[in-house]
């Protein structure tokens, strides 16, 4: 580009002052990429500003009442949440539990699952009439426009029943990013 | 005007003209550079945590714990934003088993606080709790938070070395 720009101006009467205009407004736009306080530039950067479109993705759920999981049983549908990414980029997509759960008068096993079961972590011991928090989270690639449609399924070992309390959470975190950027 | 005057000043000219060349170049080449942070800048990333442990008696709430430096959202750039406030809390019981309950406050000392079950610290035991809140924000919107800890009656807890408060403010629709 700048090569057609050199050759026009080639042998041109009026070069030198040309020369200065360029030269004079390549400064300004260079002063006005640094010099926040110039209304002229700031006005340019809050146009700016306001064409940038939303790129993250955040959701989150709460548990709001007890849930009962009896001895080696499994409940899905906790914490669910339902969500659409914006149309921006790729991302790279975190969900995370965090579960408190508690045993019952007999020591147990909490297991968490995500993604309807398809991933899920390593049984944590309860002891009995005991409440531990547990984290969890799995990481995946991410479309735009792309829908999310995932809670929280929890697994009670045989040894006895668990009860999941109000406070656990489900979160989805979505960093817009170049799929080459990101590793799982 | 002599002529090494004269020399002078068209060699001072020419210098000029070649600076602004130059600068013309550059904004030609590398036309994202000057304006690639352009409202670029909506997240927000704050943490706070104690860098020694102490002991939080039977019964006794702490607050104000690991408040981190309050903030703004940048004001320049997207609308509205989903805070995360993420504390990841290290309690050790004594000799008694007690519990723990981690509250986050999203706001100034005094704010609303969100608290977490109470979990279970075994005695000579160190458990570790994350517990997280999220909310709304605006931009410019100013971004305060800090920690509480409540030891249950039965025993005290020390809370350990570096349990931290986190927040993540991310730009979303």
């Amino acid at each position: 580009m700048f090569t057609t720009v050199r050759k026009s101006f080639q042998n041109h009467p009026l070069k030198r002052l040309s020369l200065s205009v360029i030269g004079s407004a390549t400064i300004a736009a260079a002063l006005g990429s640094t010099l926040w306080a110039a209304p002229s530039f700031a006005q340019s950067k809050t146009t700016t500003a306001a064409t940038t479109t939303y790129a993250g993705i955040m959701f989150h759920k709460c548990v709001n009442s007890p849930i009962t999981v009896g001895a080696g049983q499994t409940v899905r549908g906790i914490a669910p949440i339902s969500g659409t990414a914006p149309q921006a980029s790729a991302y790279g997509v975190t969900a995370r539990a965090v579960v408190f759960v508690q045993a019952g008068s007999t020591e147990t096993t909490c297991l968490i699952k995500l993604a309807g079961g398809a991933v899920w972590g390593t049984p944590i011991t309860i002891p009995a009439n005991t409440t531990v928090s547990i984290p969890f989270e799995d990481t995946s690639p991410g479309l735009p426009g792309e829908s999310y449609n995932i809670a929280i399924a929890i697994q009670a070992g045989s040894g006895g029943s668990l009860t999941v309390l109000p406070g656990s959470s489900l979160t989805i975190e979505g960093i817009a990013s170049k799929p080459s950027n990101n590793a799982y | 005007m002599s002529r090494e005057n004269q020399n002078h000043k068209n060699s001072k000219h020419g210098s000029l003209l070649a600076i602004l060349a130059l600068a013309l170049v550059s904004w030609l080449a590398f036309p994202a550079v000057g304006h690639a942070q352009t409202g670029s800048y909506n997240g927000l990333m704050l943490q706070a945590q104690n860098m020694s442990a102490f002991t939080v008696p039977p019964g006794r709430t702490f607050t104000d714990v690991n408040q981190f430096d309050p903030r703004n959202i940048p004001a320049d750039g997207l609308s509205n934003y989903t805070v995360v406030y993420r504390a990841f809390v290290y309690a050790t019981a004594g000799a008694s088993a007690t519990t723990c309950v981690v509250g986050i406050t999203e706001g100034p000392v005094g704010a609303k606080t969100v608290y977490s079950p109470a979990v279970t610290v075994p005695p000579y035991t160190t458990v570790q709790i994350p517990f997280e809140v999220v909310t709304k924000a605006h931009a410019g919107d100013l971004i305060q938070g800090s920690s509480t800890m409540s030891a249950g009656s039965q025993g005290g807890f020390t809370i350990g070395y570096f349990s931290s408060l986190t927040l993540l403010a991310y730009p979303t629709p």
